[in-house]
């Protein structure tokens, strides 16, 4: 214990990673934030493709989560459009599907890192979320023990 | 022959085509070998040299009416047949232009059908999509709550997150249920005398909830005097609240949403109107179509089935009443009008008529 109280002091000045979820559905924002920030990431929102590409260039998050069927902007165009603009940096893109037709292929045609299938099974969602983004408390720890 | 010779004479006989089957009997002299030969290429059919005996005379003149007797003939018959080709020409190209309009209608049919089926397809799309989305937020919730501790704010807000997706999703199978019934014409009306008023305000009711998370304003004109009619005072319920529910999903934060009934004659009239995003002119006469929302599947803003109009449409019908909308266009709002029979009390029982 007292070895890891200066490290937990250094991971808490250290940024959180990023997340930034974008769905049209405020239920399913609702759930991932939630869980997210329960695993220790912060957790931004946006309900539609604009408002979160408008998000994204004012402030790139560290990964977007990214439900591929909304008006207006769909997840692929969305995509398209943080891979496309050379002023952002490289983003991952996990995308969120609940619909039958687009394949992961699909998704990665467009440039996406991930694909996760509705109902979002949390275990699959975290291990994509944390082969990104590792969480930095348990790295810590792992080092310290080495 | 002084002023016109003989020659000249064939020579324009056979210039006009009426005369073509008048023979010519030339009459010659000895001496006039070449012009003989001459006229006979031009047209002339015999000659007889001079002097000629009667007889002679006679008896080609009759062999030459005789051929122009037959020759008459055979003209007749073949203008006769060429008539008879004529209306043979003419049925066929008839014949041809219905089959044209045959094909054309069968080539619409293939082109509707192919439509049909493409909107079925879309459909069960729609389907499969809206009745996942509440099952994501079900199951999400269930197992976040059954592997994790959140505080009391999260733990309720995710309970009544779970309680409203489950209803939303029973909505949507009675939604199709309703839909399957009408299909079939198995949906039954349990016909008693109902109150128009009662079942709007309980209709308002049941939709205050979602005109007040949007802060729209939600008000009724209702005339107390308006008769009762003959109808199933839950499905007339469905109806109103099915009307409500799609002026409040339409129409934008801050908008107002009024519902009126009257009664003009012998029919009620309830009237919806909203200040909503309005209805293009080219999707009004798809309104109450099975199967359809003004976006496609991909794009669409709203959720649900796009059976609630149609579902409407067909149980006002059952009621004997007929559903009108209007809308002056997109952003305009929208005005849908039902009108329903009222009682007749002048009109004997039925086992009477």
């Amino acid at each position: 214990m007292t070895i890891l109280l200066p490290k937990l002091n250094f991971v808490t000045n250290r940024v959180m990673d990023r997340i930034l979820v974008i769905d049209d559905i405020p239920d399913n924002t609702f759930l991932l934030q939630t869980l997210l920030e329960a695993e220790g990431y912060q957790v931004d929102v946006a309900d539609s493709g604009i408002a979160g590409l408008a998000k994204i260039e004012a402030e790139p998050p560290d990964l977007v989560l990214l439900d591929v069927m909304m008006p207006d902007m769909n997840g692929f165009e969305v995509t398209q459009r943080i891979r496309h603009n050379p002023n952002l940096p490289f983003i991952p893109v996990v995308l969120v599907t609940g619909h039958d037709q687009p394949t992961a292929a699909d998704g990665f045609d467009v440039g996406a890192d991930g694909f996760i299938r509705k109902p979002v099974d949390f275990d699959q969602l975290l291990t994509q979320v944390r082969a990104i983004l590792p969480p930095k408390i348990a790295n810590d720890c792992t080092k310290l023990e080495n | 022959m002084p002023y016109l010779s003989g020659n000249q004479l064939v020579q324009q006989l056979r210039t006009h085509p009426e005369l073509d089957t008048t023979p010519v009997v030339m009459l010659t002299a000895k001496a006039d070998d070449e012009l003989r030969v001459q006229l006979l290429r031009q047209g002339a059919q015999d000659y007889l040299m001079k002097p000629f005996s009667v007889e002679e005379l006679k008896a080609r003149v009759g062999n030459l009416i005789a051929i122009k007797r037959v020759r008459d003939l055979l003209q007749e018959e073949l203008a006769s047949q060429n008539h008879d080709l004529e209306a043979l020409v003419e049925e066929v190209s008839l014949r041809r232009r219905e089959l044209q309009i045959a094909l054309n209608a069968l080539q619409h049919q293939a082109e509707e059908l192919e439509q049909a089926n493409r909107l079925k397809d879309e459909f069960l799309a729609i389907v499969s999509h809206e009745l996942r989305t509440p099952l994501n937020s079900i199951l999400g919730w269930a197992e976040a709550l059954r592997t994790r501790q959140f505080n009391e704010t999260i733990t309720n807000r995710a309970l009544e997150t779970i309680e409203r997706n489950a209803r939303l999703q029973t909505q949507l199978i009675e939604n199709l249920l309703d839909i399957s019934r009408l299909l079939r014409g198995k949906l039954l009306l349990n016909r008693h005398s109902v109150d128009l008023k009662t079942v709007i305000e309980a209709a308002m009711q049941t939709v205050q909830p979602e005109a007040t998370a949007k802060a729209i304003h939600l008000e009724a004109t209702l005339n107390d005097a308006v008769y009762p009619i003959s109808g199933d005072s839950d499905r007339l319920r469905q109806v109103v609240e099915n009307l409500l529910a799609n002026a409040i999903k339409f129409t934008s934060e801050g908008g107002r949403v009024a519902v009126r009934l009257d009664q003009q004659h012998a029919e009620a009239r309830i009237q919806v109107s909203d200040t909503g995003q309005g209805i293009r002119a080219e999707v009004l006469p798809h309104i109450f179509d099975y199967f359809r929302q003004a976006d496609s599947s991909n794009t669409r803003r709203h959720g649900g089935l796009g059976l609630g109009l149609a579902i409407v449409r067909q149980l006002v019908e059952l009621h004997g009443g007929i559903i009108q909308v209007e809308s002056a266009g997109e952003g305009q709002g929208a005005t849908f009008t039902v009108i329903l029979p009222l009682i007749e009390t002048s009109t004997p029982p039925v086992y009477l008529r």
